[in-house]
Parts: C-alpha cells; sequence; structure tokens
C-alpha cells in the first residue's frame, strides 16, 4: 500500500514537474523560432551564400556527410555547427548577375560582378558557384561529337554543324535561361538570344532543357503579343517536348477555340490533355480552369456537331447522317460531364445544361 | 346474276366502304403543323427537330420550309398517339446551336399552326488569357545533391 502510494505520489511530482518544464520549453521555443528562422537563410532568402558556399533549400551535409535539412544549424550527430549555423552573421552579398563571369578568366569567388540593368524575377531561385569562369568547356556537350568523325577514310566534314552554334551559345549567354527570363517576360529578347535559344533547342541537349529554352521562347512571344509566333512555339512545344503542362494546353485549347470550327478537334484534344494532368492545380484554380476546359471541350464539340448537322441538311446521305450522329453523341456526352462538374463543384450550371439539353435533342431526363 | 342484281350488290359494297372510311376518318388525329424559325432573321431553321414527350425519336423538320406536321407520335413501345381536340400535346424543339424550346399546345379542331422561335445559343467562355505559362525550373542533377550517386 505504501509502496502503491510514493508511487502515485512520485508519477504526480514529474507530472507536474514536466508540466512546468512544458511551458517553458513552449516560451523557449518561440524565442528560437524567433531567432533561427525556419528558413535557410538568416535573411529570409531560400537559397544565400554563406561563406562563399552555397545553401539552399536542398539538404546539407554534416563533416561526416551525412544529409540533414538546409534549416538545420547543427548536425543531428555530433552538433557540430552546419552551414547556416548562426543566425547573425550575415549571408554573402548576392551577385547580381552570376553568369556574366564567364567571359574573364578570373578565378577570384569574391566581387560578383556589375548589375545588369534586365531585372531578374526571382533572385533565389538559383544560385550558380561563382567559381564557374571555367566551366565553359563543360558546357556543351561537345566532346561526343568529335569522336564521330573516327571512321577510317577521310576527315569527314558533315559531322560538324552542331558544335558551331554551341560555341555561340557560351558567348552570347543563352547558357543562362534565367538570366534572360527578365527579358523574355517583357518580350524584349534580342534577335541574337532568340537565334542562340533556336540553336540550343536544335542541338543536343536533354528534352528538360529544351523544354525550358522553348517556354523562354514562347514567354518572349506572349509579352510581345505576337501571337501567331507564340501559336507556332506552343505548337511545337507540344508537339516535341512537353505536354504534360496543363496550362501550356489549356492555353492553347483556349487559343484555338477562337479560331472555329477548323480547329475544334485540336481544342477537344488540348482540353483534354490539359484535364489529364488536372491535379497540378488546386483550390479555385483547379476549379475554374476545370470548369472552363470542360466548357471548351463540350462547346468545341457542339461546333463540330453543327458543322456535321449542317453538311447533313444540305447532302443527306448515311454517312453524313452518321457522322452528325456521332458528333451529338459526343457533344452530348461532354456536355453532360460538364454539367455534372459544374454541379458538383458549385459552379453555374447555365451554359452547360442548354448546351446539354439540345444535344439529347429534348430528352431533358438525361441532362437532370 | 342480272344486272339489276349486280348494281345492288356493287351499292350496298360502296357503301359499306364509304361508312368504314368515314369512321376510320373520326378516329384519326388533327394535324399539327410547327415552324421553326431564327429568332434573329425570321429565317427557318433547317437543321431543327421536333420531338413529342412521348415520340421515341425526334422528327427533322423540312429543310426548306423549316416546318413539320403530323398528327400522331409513336412512343417506344410502337404506342400510337393521336393528337385529339382538347388535349395538351408537348413538345421539345430543338436545333444544333440554338437553345432548346418546350413548347405545350392545346389541340383545337382545326388550323392547329405554331410558330416556334429559337435563340442561338452564346457560350461564353471564361477568360484564361491572364494565367500565364510558367519558365521550365529543371537543374542538371549533379552527382553531388539530394540522391545522388555518393
Amino acid at each position: 500500500m505504501n509502496l502503491n502510494r510514493s508511487i502515485f505520489g512520485g508519477l504526480t511530482s514529474i507530472l507536474v514537474l514536466g508540466l512546468g518544464l512544458s511551458s517553458q520549453s513552449v516560451a523557449a521555443g518561440k524565442q528560437f523560432e524567433n531567432a533561427f528562422r525556419n528558413v535557410a537563410c538568416n535573411n529570409g532568402w531560400v537559397a544565400c551564400l554563406v561563406d562563399g558556399d552555397e545553401l539552399t533549400v536542398d539538404s546539407i551535409s554534416d563533416s561526416r556527410g551525412i544529409f540533414h535539412p538546409s534549416n538545420s544549424r547543427v548536425s543531428f550527430f555530433d552538433f557540430e555547427p552546419l552551414e547556416g549555423h548562426s543566425p547573425f552573421d550575415m549571408v554573402d552579398a548576392y551577385p547580381a548577375v552570376v553568369a556574366e563571369v564567364v567571359p574573364e578568366p578570373e578565378p577570384e569567388v569574391e566581387k560578383p560582378i556589375k548589375k545588369v540593368s534586365k531585372p531578374r524575377p526571382t533572385p533565389v531561385a538559383k544560385v550558380e558557384k561563382i567559381p564557374e569562369p571555367v566551366p565553359e568547356p563543360e558546357v556543351v556537350p561537345e566532346p561526343e561529337v568529335v569522336p564521330e568523325p573516327e571512321p577510317i577514310p577521310e576527315p569527314v566534314p558533315e559531322p560538324e554543324p552542331v558544335p558551331e552554334p554551341e560555341v555561340d551559345l557560351s558567348q552570347s549567354g543563352c547558357d543562362d535561361l534565367m538570366l534572360l527570363e527578365g527579358s523574355a517576360m517583357m518580350g524584349e529578347l534580342s534577335g541574337d538570344d532568340k537565334t542562340c535559344l533556336e540553336a540550343k533547342i536544335n542541338s543536343k541537349i536533354p528534352l528538360t532543357e529544351k523544354r525550358d529554352v522553348s517556354l523562354l521562347l514562347i514567354n518572349n512571344a506572349e509579352a510581345s503579343r505576337d501571337m501567331s509566333e507564340w501559336s507556332r512555339l506552343v505548337g511545337r512545344h507540344l508537339q516535341r517536348y512537353d505536354q504534360s503542362d496543363p496550362v501550356v494546353c489549356m492555353r492553347y485549347a483556349y487559343y484555338l477555340s477562337k479560331k472555329g470550327v477548323g480547329s475544334a478537334s485540336k481544342v477537344i484534344k488540348w482540353s483534354e490533355a490539359a484535364l489529364a494532368n488536372k491535379h497540378q492545380w488546386s483550390g479555385g484554380e483547379f476549379k475554374k480552369n476545370v470548369n472552363a476546359l470542360h466548357g471548351m471541350r463540350a462547346s468545341a464539340a457542339n461546333q463540330l456537331w453543327m458543322n456535321a448537322d449542317a453538311k447533313l441538311t444540305s447532302e443527306n446521305t448515311p454517312e453524313n447522317k452518321s457522322k452528325a450522329e456521332n458528333y451529338r453523341g459526343q457533344a452530348k456526352n461532354f456536355a453532360k460531364e460538364w454539367l455534372d462538374y459544374a454541379r458538383a463543384s458549385g459552379q453555374s450550371t447555365k451554359a452547360a445544361m442548354s448546351l446539354c439539353v439540345s444535344a439529347t435533342q429534348g430528352d431533358v431526363g438525361f441532362c437532370q | 346474276m342480272n344486272i339489276k342484281q349486280f348494281g345492288m350488290i356493287s351499292l350496298a359494297l360502296g357503301w359499306s366502304t364509304l361508312a368504314e372510311a368515314k369512321k376510320n376518318k373520326g378516329d384519326e388525329g388533327v394535324e399539327i403543323e410547327i415552324t421553326v424559325l431564327d429568332a434573329e432573321t425570321s429565317e427557318p431553321i433547317p437543321t431543327a427537330v421536333i420531338k413529342h414527350a412521348e415520340a421515341s425519336q425526334p422528327s427533322r423538320v423540312n429543310t426548306v420550309t423549316g416546318s413539320w406536321k403530323d398528327t400522331e407520335s409513336i412512343d417506344s413501345s410502337g404506342e400510337i398517339h393521336m393528337f385529339l381536340p382538347g388535349n395538351t400535346e408537348e413538345f421539345s424543339i430543338s436545333a444544333s446551336g440554338y437553345m432548346t424550346q418546350v413548347a405545350k399546345y392545346d389541340v383545337r379542331r382545326r388550323n392547329n399552326v405554331i410558330e416556334i422561335q429559337l435563340e442561338k445559343m452564346e457560350i461564353i467562355a471564361p477568360k484564361l488569357d491572364d494565367t500565364i505559362i510558367p519558365f521550365g525550373r529543371d537543374t542538371v542533377k549533379t552527382d553531388s545533391g539530394p540522391g545522388g550517386a555518393q
């Protein structure tokens, strides 16, 4: 009995002590959070240079090479300070333009190069190691090209068309796409830049890089309001480089939806491509875009049906009749899907309902 | 059979045929004619279709006049529904690219001519011009990065 009582007393005192300590530790934790923010750099950015070392949202490793989150201050295993250890040391001055270093072979890390007038949209996204003047040769995968003409016969001059633009690339600076983003956003990429980017996109670079170059050119064309060039570039982008970005697919479908019945099939195609990747959106953006895509697809199908119906009226053949019926069925299904989505997501169902009822030719029950 | 008998028989036959025809005419529905016009231009809509509430299939209008007429409709089980004076009939009138209309009509003994005007369907797509296409953000993977070879 005495033993039980003493155990109970002991537990109670531990509990009381624990509560006291926990309230203290909460207060201390808040102080800690103020001092050590939950981002990698003490200036609030998500990437910076600390003593010349790049600190980003990527993992960092301690002295033993074990990875830690970039906002960790000390190693979990040996309490050795990590790169972002001190909240008081200022981070290194941020280089305004990183890639400008290329021309001069100075190995100096210290001084960032002079600022170029072009605006940098997101200074945090990428920090290139400064001692990169050297990498020039590494930029382009030239080595692969050279070995090819090895066959015995004669010095083959053919396989060389590729290397030439590649040399130009590094000189005109179109290697660093981020550097060109500011100009592209303003639609101010120079002719040289565009030529360089086109050469780059046609060279032997990875597909993901081609996609990035293509997006840069697309943004530039849009900002300069050259929509015919924009549509050419987007068409090429979707056909050759990437169809997984629902925004690109949706914008292209939207553009085509204004081109009339001739583009209606493509509108359906690219709306569906965008819908296939709709999971990349969320919240209000998801609702708005998905509803718009359903609407565009249903409207395009309706246009095709109207067109086929008009043909059937002018030439009543079994073939035209079957076409018109198929298109009507398509319009009916797409309209119903649109209606269901609009209803489920609490958006206006008026247009979807009109289209659905029209495509069912009076079978209102189908659309209820 | 002499001529007198033959005349009597043919007269009786003729009378019964006429009576039968008269009887049939009493059972027929009355004709309803619907003309479908574009509300803006008042032109006939050649692609319009009309579906009676009990009919299994819609019927197309005459492509030149935009009109349709009938005295009955047939439902999906083959039952004939006649249009009779005093009844109210419901039709849905639609055409591709137009808003569908449902019309209820009280059938009269004669002169059942209806004119329906359909309005063009306008689907206003939401503006999507302001959706910005993002720049690519891929970086070349290096061995020193997370998940890289050690």
